[in-house]
């Protein structure tokens, strides 16, 4: 069991002993929190928005997907270790994990990463900031919001 | 995985054409046949009363504009379109539709006015330099290229603009189609 909680920034600062996890070099951070599991702190996260929070997606045991602004990142909240992260071209929308692979779904781009090894495996170039992600269970759907605009379908093979 | 093709693009012209927004540019190099009959391969094309097709690009003799049709205005020298759904996501409008696209132009809405920008001319004023900027990167796809932008706002931050060149053509009009507002510390 994981969740995160929304702390002030005077928490966060306090925290120091709890590994942080960097979302944004440079930029003002305005919200903060602290994902914990078994009601211990594994991880704090600040990042710039305030209108969002970080989306968190269970893959394995203690193994989560958390993205949020220009940031994804994979941890193990058991070892507190960072196992993959990336610094996103544009906004982060969605992450959809299917079997072989996990898809984060940005404004602009779509990374395709093995959900195996970890490894990126390719950046799927979007034409214009999705209107809708449909994450059915074999495929993912993007719909733009120019109809003219077909539809992306991203089929996974089982 | 399955990508269907793209076939022509098709957009109602925006109302911020008619505030003088929308095309141009920005090198001086002459685009033709803004006409409602534009023949060829359009970039733009639209269809509802207030709309103006975009001819092809030439390197030369002016800009021609079918005075029988309704037009908008525009402005040369900023070379880019933007359409006017875009504007309500960037300035907080966005109220209906994806949970994340609501918060999403909320954000944006905060952050411009943290940048200082209020409205859609001073937002533009923004695209008109972002436009000449550095290219900071490019996402090639089957549908076109998109070229990411960056511009400072001062020491307060900056904002990262996207521009959509169809099937890849450097020489058509872009289209914004994203931003990236970034506050510094």
């Amino acid at each position: 069991m994981y969740y995160l909680r929304l702390v002030s920034e005077e928490v966060y600062l306090l925290d120091t002993h709890v590994p942080e996890l960097i979302s944004c070099n440079n930029l003002k951070q305005n919200a903060f929190g602290i994902i914990e599991s078994n009601n211990r702190p594994r991880f704090k996260i600040s990042w710039q928005s305030t209108m969002m929070i970080p989306k968190i997606n269970y893959l394995s045991d203690n193994i989560i997907a958390i993205g949020i602004d220009q940031y994804f990142a994979v941890v193990d909240l058991e070892n507190q270790k960072e196992l993959f992260h990336i610094i996103l071209d544009s906004f982060f929308m969605k992450t959809a994990v299917y079997s072989h692979f996990i898809y984060v779904v940005c404004q602009l781009s779509i990374y395709k990463i093995n959900r195996q090894s970890l490894i990126l495996n390719s950046e799927i170039g979007l034409p214009d900031i999705p209107k809708k992600t449909i994450i059915n269970e074999n495929e993912l759907v993007i719909v733009f919001e120019d109809s003219q605009i077909p539809s992306l379908s991203i089929v996974q093979n089982s | 995985m399955i990508i269907v093709g793209f076939g022509m693009r098709s957009a109602n012209i925006p109302n911020s054409l008619s505030k003088g927004v929308l095309l141009g540019t920005a090198t001086g190099a002459i685009f033709r046949g803004i006409s409602a009959k534009a023949q060829g391969k359009d970039i733009w094309t639209g269809h509802s009363k207030n709309s103006i097709e975009i001819g092809p690009l030439t390197s030369a003799d002016g800009v021609k504009v079918d005075k029988t049709a309704e037009y908008v205005e525009y402005t040369e020298g900023s070379g880019y379109v933007v359409d006017s759904r875009k504007y309500d996501y960037f300035f907080g409008r966005v109220v209906t539709g994806d949970q994340d696209n609501i918060l999403r132009s909320a954000q944006n809405l905060k952050d411009l006015t943290t940048l200082g920008i209020r409205n859609e001319q001073q937002l533009n004023a923004v695209f008109d330099q972002a436009i000449n900027g550095t290219v900071q990167k490019t996402i090639t796809n089957s549908f076109g290229t998109t070229l990411m932008k960056s511009i400072d706002i001062g020491t307060l931050g900056r904002i990262n603009v996207s521009f959509f060149y169809t099937n890849g053509n450097f020489n058509s009009i872009p289209k914004i189609t994203s931003i990236i507002p970034q506050i510094f510390k």
